[in-house]
């Protein structure tokens, strides 16, 4: 193939690159908190904070155990193994000391929840994170 | 009388809260949440869960309805069960629990709250949540720490919980404190307890339990170190329980590694005109491995050992009073495996080979203690089957 074609599917190659199963800590517009400890954020997804430091409810949203994006957001964000955090939810659950995250079936619906829920939490793919959702930095551990 | 009233009025504010809630399309304040169990026990010789022997027993049956409502700083959540187990539990509906969780404080990942109504015994691992299959790490628990012939009182009781947790940088930590009435149904404790009946009435006192737990930061380790002080008094005397629980467990990616270890100290104050002085105290211990292969398949072996008494791990004492020397320990090997084939559902199968008959309930095994009728048998092995649907 001719050099010049080739170059052509640069673009291609980093677009490609970029739709691995990578995922980014999103929230809601409106949460006010931007960054997060890796403490903050277990406590976050582990459902023992009730709400953001500022006082604001919090929502929990997560995708199913069986999904890879939740499994690498285990691995990737928590460093906790998935079956660890169901175990927790179910803890707080049939213990009574707290509720489980909301789980929904597609990123499509983490998206549209995130956008439409104040105070909402979760995790998307690289791909679909755009201005309608702002990304959560986590602070390295202090 | 405190204590059923403190129930009463948690029953009357989470039926408000429920009655009052706005409509909303954010279902995120209540939840609800059950779980239907169905069970199969088979024995070559003595009895668990029902008539075991020969063909087996399917008398065993959990089923639970869960819910919750949260509003800022409050958690209002309850739980119904219904179980039968063999002659031991009755299918009744029972609640296991009801309370109100108010947050304190919530500061830098440091919180603490109170919870009132009838609340789950923080004890070892387990016992929070044992009557759900999923959270249990086989279909039995093990028995030596997590008695099921005494698990209604076990379970949970009325009263106070206060709880704290702290992030620290090298982990998280995590205390409670409960003073609270237990659940003693008198007759049935008196069997265990002390193998008999004796002619009083046995009414329970306020009882505390505290719970120590921390967890090394990216270890993939669980401590905990829990204690009780249950306490009864009859017409005249009184017993003080007192088990104290040391639990730890690694875990990888595959692997779980699970070890409790239990003193169970029994003392008596005033009951010498029933030959029951100073204090009894047992010991118990499990290993446990669990294996996962994948996200649907895990196995579970496991060696669990205990003594009513640690100092007569034999039974010979016994034995000279007159209660068999099998009654006194139970060394059991177990191996299990479990299927997840879609989320909601659970299948397990597991097999004891069982050396001892500690933790057999009278209610299966009627004439446990008495040694002229007792038809139960040292060296035994139990067969379990469970399908579990979790919603």
């Amino acid at each position: 193939m001719p050099v010049h074609r080739a170059l052509l599917l640069l673009p291609l190659l980093i677009f490609y690159s970029e739709i691995t199963s990578a995922q980014v800590l999103v929230a809601n517009l409106e949460v006010k908190t931007t960054h997060l400890t890796l403490q903050d954020l277990r406590a976050l997804i582990g459902m023992r904070w009730s709400y953001w430091p500022d006082g604001s409810p919090a929502v929990i949203y997560t995708l199913p155990a069986a999904s890879t994006l939740h499994k690498e957001f285990c691995r990737e964000y928590l460093k906790i193994f998935p079956y660890q955090l169901q175990r927790a939810w179910d803890r707080l659950v049939y213990s009574g000391i707290g509720q489980a995250p909301l789980q929904l079936n597609s990123v499509q619906e983490m998206k549209m929840r995130i956008e439409n829920t104040p105070g909402a939490i979760g995790y998307l793919p690289k791909e679909l994170v755009d201005n309608s959702v702002q990304v959560i930095e986590i602070l390295p551990t202090k | 009388m405190t204590t059923r009233f403190l129930s009463l009025t948690v029953v009357l504010a989470l039926t408000a809260s429920f009655a009052l809630l706005p409509y909303s399309t954010s279902n995120a304040a209540t939840q609800w949440h059950g779980f239907v169990t169905q069970g199969f026990s088979q024995t070559s010789a003595n009895q668990v869960y029902g008539d075991s022997q020969g063909s087996g027993s399917w008398d065993f049956r959990e089923i639970g309805v869960n819910g919750s409502h949260r509003q800022a700083d409050d958690l209002f959540s309850g739980q119904v069960l219904s179980r039968e187990a063999g002659p031991m539990n009755d299918s009744s509906i029972k609640v296991d629990f009801l309370l109100w969780d108010h947050r304190l404080y919530q500061v830098d990942g440091d919180l603490s709250g109170i919870r009132i109504g009838r609340v789950k015994n923080p004890l070892g691992f387990y016992n929070a949540t044992r009557d759900v299959a999923s959270t249990r790490p086989s279909i039995m628990l093990p028995q030596s720490i997590y008695f099921d012939r005494t698990r209604d009182l076990a379970l949970s009781s009325d009263g106070v919980n206060f709880y704290l947790e702290r992030s620290l940088v090298t982990g998280n930590l995590n205390l409670e404190v409960q003073v609270a009435r237990p659940r003693i149904d008198s007759s049935k404790l008196e069997a265990i307890l002390l193998r008999r009946d004796l002619p009083m009435d046995f009414q329970a006192k306020t009882s505390y339990i505290m719970k120590l737990s921390y967890d090394p930061a990216g270890s993939g380790l669980n401590l905990a170190y829990s204690a009780a002080k249950v306490n009864a008094d009859f017409d005249q005397g009184s017993l003080h329980f007192v088990p104290q629980v040391f639990s730890l467990q690694y875990n990888t990616h595959n692997w779980s590694i699970t070890s409790e270890y239990a003193r169970r100290k029994l003392r008596f104050k005033d009951l010498e005109s029933y030959q029951l002085v100073d204090s009894i105290t047992g010991e118990s211990a499990y290993l446990a491995m669990t294996y996962r292969f994948n996200d649907t398949v895990t196995a579970i072996l496991r060696y669990d050992r205990t003594y009513q008494n640690r100092n007569d791990k034999e039974g010979d004492a016994a034995a000279r009073l007159g209660l068999p020397a099998r009654t006194q320990f139970a060394k059991d090997w177990t191996l299990g495996a479990g299927w997840t084939p879609s989320p909601p559902w659970l299948l397990r199968v597991e097999h004891h080979w069982i050396d001892g008959g500690a933790w057999l309930a009278p209610a299966d095994n009627p004439n446990l203690f008495n040694p002229g009728f007792d038809s139960t048998q040292r060296y035994w092995r139990l067969l379990l089957f469970q399908v579990s649907y979790q919603f």
